[in-house]
């Protein structure tokens, strides 16, 4: 009898060791005469509906092509894409920013769609493009599914109670100010100073600086730049309208615990904020020697390597006809790229009594974020602006040291 | 009475049948990517790069030039010297606190440990509340003893310091476990013998208990060294690494290397230089064992 459970034991040993060491590939199952594409996306709760919703409408507008949607967590999704890519496995159409883009496209990742957009009735410029996540050398690689791009965020419940006016297309920084003080009381600050690129972006662009000149020479410690800095800590230690860094929790967005009366924010975060309990709207940034706002995209390209170009194609001209984008914007998640329906009551009615027209308004002023080397310059703490950036944040230098350090620093990187 | 199938299968092979899941897990996914990222560090591997070409010993070439990679360095030491002494004594003051029979000292066993169960992402969340100026309860409480707080996590100075308080909180409880049970193995001779004799506690201590603990002491060092040199998490949470590079540690520079800006091969050169690290210190730490750790039973 013994021996029969040792041949047994050995036995489901080696079945079992067989069983998964097999089962790892996916199946993709293929009715006959079907294509599959996969279509990679961030998994956001509200991305997933619509992106559902649209694969729906579209797999019925045509028959025999069928799309799978692959959802990954932003924080996971270019460390999944870039092992994928390294496979030869990438999905066959997906989403794209910038900063991934401008790593991407160089190695040959993407299709070139100019042929395609050519041959289409697409008309570039009835969309809200971002070169950063779209161009590479001379050549278009993605298109634009939704805008990205900020405003002012205001308390109207606080506004009402300190009787102050909202805040309009007129203002400059010097309202900005003024109203910020009047709403500084007690435990509740006027306005949130962020040292975050978008703040920054938009601020250095109002005051008629920017980070790189338009030769792609370093502007950053220039007098207006300087000047966009300075006001931006001086908010926070001179009138002290806001908050200092470590002085409310982390991780907490202060706008929503009413902490702060106003606060800079994006169109991305409009279902977000629809569930706070207080009144609230959107105003257009104020402008100083000219209107500036922070914007990027989020795109759709198509993997180089697809066995399906044509089929991948045909999803993406839906993704940003008029019917994908209606289709998307009804979500108001974010800006729809089509300017067109930006503007339409696809968005702007949608359930929502917001002031969203201001992200589209505000595209003709939209300062695109520069994202060559993103994770070296702008982003992380030791990043060439972020970190000299958090020092004057912290009070700990001034605004002309900090951008004078951060030029340097953008110099180092970009000779190596 | 062998039947033909045992007959050509020898009995010694059994153990080998047994451990060889293990040994197919382990070479799959340790030993594989292991030798695929040491092999990597040589190349220019990069995350969104199809193909990688060998480029020799560039690699570590920039990476003993990147002031980044030396102050992760200098980061990651400073984390482990000062983690590792506290945390050990700590632990080993709480188990012999424990080491009793009263009633309710189960109860507080289980509230030293319960942190070393908790997920690190919501221990760092909290600390970080914890630290929060003015309306922190850290702060709060040392404001109650009239000092003046620092900004914690937004001071280069005060966020390490910051960051290790939260860590030794969250593993004191495991070691303290371990001494707990070489405590419980101290034999209950030696303890009366030395009290008949007139031993003092503290004589007790020093003398008996101490050097029955060496074992214990010497593997939490071990560990402690070991897991500090790959601490991540909680300074991922806490700090996000700053302020101003205070925070990152080794591994941060690798993952952002890597991970964050495409750049596997330089990240894997890093990781490289971490495993030497870790292994002459296992090598020279071991090898140093004869000198101070006491093995009940052994001469």
């Amino acid at each position: 009898m013994i021996r029969w459970g040792k041949r047994f034991l050995v036995l489901s040993l080696i079945l079992l060791i067989a069983v998964s060491l097999l089962g790892c590939e996916g199946n993709l199952e293929e009715k006959k005469g079907d294509v599959v594409i996969r279509w990679g996306i961030y998994a956001d709760p509200a991305r997933l509906e619509i992106a559902e919703k649209l694969v729906e409408v579209f797999e019925a507008e045509q028959p025999g092509i069928k799309v799978e949607v692959e959802a990954t967590p932003f924080a996971q999704y270019y460390e999944k894409l870039g092992s994928q890519i390294g496979a030869g496995t990438a999905y066959d159409i997906m989403m794209i920013s910038g900063a991934y883009f401008s790593m991407i496209a160089p190695e040959g990742g993407f299709l070139n769609l100019d042929g395609l957009i050519e041959e289409s009735n697409i008309n570039l410029d009835e969309y809200t493009t971002e070169d950063a996540n779209s161009k590479y050398n001379g050549g278009t690689y993605a298109l634009p599914w939704e805008l990205d791009i900020h405003g002012l965020f205001y308390n109207k419940d606080l506004f009402d109670k300190a009787g102050v006016p909202y805040p309009d297309e007129n203002w400059t920084w010097n309202d900005l100010l003024k109203t910020a003080k009047t709403l500084t009381k007690g435990k509740q600050w006027g306005f949130y100073s962020e040292n975050h690129y978008p703040s920054w972006i938009s601020f250095i662009g109002q005051a008629g600086g920017s980070i790189l000149d338009r030769h792609g020479n370093v502007a950053i410690n220039e007098s207006e730049a300087e000047s966009a800095i300075e006001f931006m800590v001086d908010l926070i230690y001179k009138h002290k309208v806001s908050p200092a860094p470590g002085q409310l929790p982390e991780g907490v967005n202060p706008f929503h615990t009413g902490t702060v009366a106003m606060s800079i924010d994006g169109s991305y975060s409009i279902p977000p904020t629809l569930e706070l309990d207080f009144d609230w709207d959107i105003a257009p940034l104020p402008k100083e020697r000219k209107r500036a706002v922070a914007y990027w995209t989020q795109g759709l390209a198509i993997y180089s390597r697809t066995e399906h170009p044509e089929e991948a194609w045909e999803f993406m001209e839906f993704l940003v006809s008029k019917k994908g984008q209606e289709l998307f914007a009804n979500t108001h998640m974010a800006t729809p790229s089509l300017i067109s329906v930006a503007q339409s009551e696809a968005y702007l009615a949608s359930g929502v009594d917001k002031n969203l027209k201001v992200f589209v308004d505000s595209y003709q002023y939209g300062e695109p974020v520069p994202f060559e080397r993103f994770f070296e310059i702008m982003r992380g703490t030791d990043a060439a602006i972020q970190d000299p950036f958090s020092q004057a944040w912290r009070g700990e230098i001034s605004a002309k040291a900090a951008v004078e350090i951060a030029a340097e620093n953008i110099k180092n990187v970009l000779e190596h | 009475m062998k039947s033909k199938l045992s007959q050509s299968f020898p009995d010694g092979a059994w153990p080998y049948l047994f451990l060889l899941p293990y040994l197919i897990g382990f070479s799959l996914f340790i030993i594989g990517p292991l030798t695929n990222a040491c092999i990597g560090s040589f190349t220019d591997w990069c995350l969104f790069r199809p193909e990688r070409t060998f480029i020799g010993a560039e690699n570590f070439v920039k990476l003993f030039q990147d002031e980044s990679f030396r102050i992760s360095t200098i980061n990651t030491i400073y984390y482990v010297v000062a983690l590792v002494p506290l945390q050990t004594t700590l632990a080993m003051l709480l188990a012999l606190l424990v080491n009793r029979t009263f009633r309710g000292v189960t109860f507080f066993r289980n509230v030293y440990f319960a942190p070393f169960v908790m997920s690190l992402a919501s221990i760092g969340m909290v600390w970080s509340w914890l630290y929060t100026t003015d309306i922190g309860l850290v702060n709060r409480v040392l404001s109650t003893f009239s000092i003046s707080p620092p900004v914690w996590l937004h001071d280069p100075k005060w966020a390490m310091p910051a960051v290790i308080i939260a860590s030794v909180w969250r593993n004191v409880g495991y070691y303290m476990v371990i001494f707990l049970a070489w405590l419980q193995n101290v034999p209950a001779e030696l303890i009366e013998a030395s009290q008949v004799d007139g031993a003092t506690a503290w004589h007790r201590f020093r003398h008996i208990i101490l050097p029955l603990l060496t074992p214990a002491i010497f593997f939490t060092i071990m560990i402690g060294v070991i897991l500090g040199f790959q601490v991540f998490d909680i300074t991922y949470i806490m700090t996000q690494g700053g302020p101003s590079q205070a925070t990152t540690t080794l591994l941060m520079f690798i993952y952002k290397k890597g991970l964050t800006s495409g750049n596997l091969g330089y990240a894997s050169a890093a990781s490289l230089v971490l495993l030497i690290m870790m292994l002459i210190f296992t090598i020279l730490y071991f090898m140093g064992q004869k000198k101070w750790v006491f093995y009940q039973g052994r001469n």
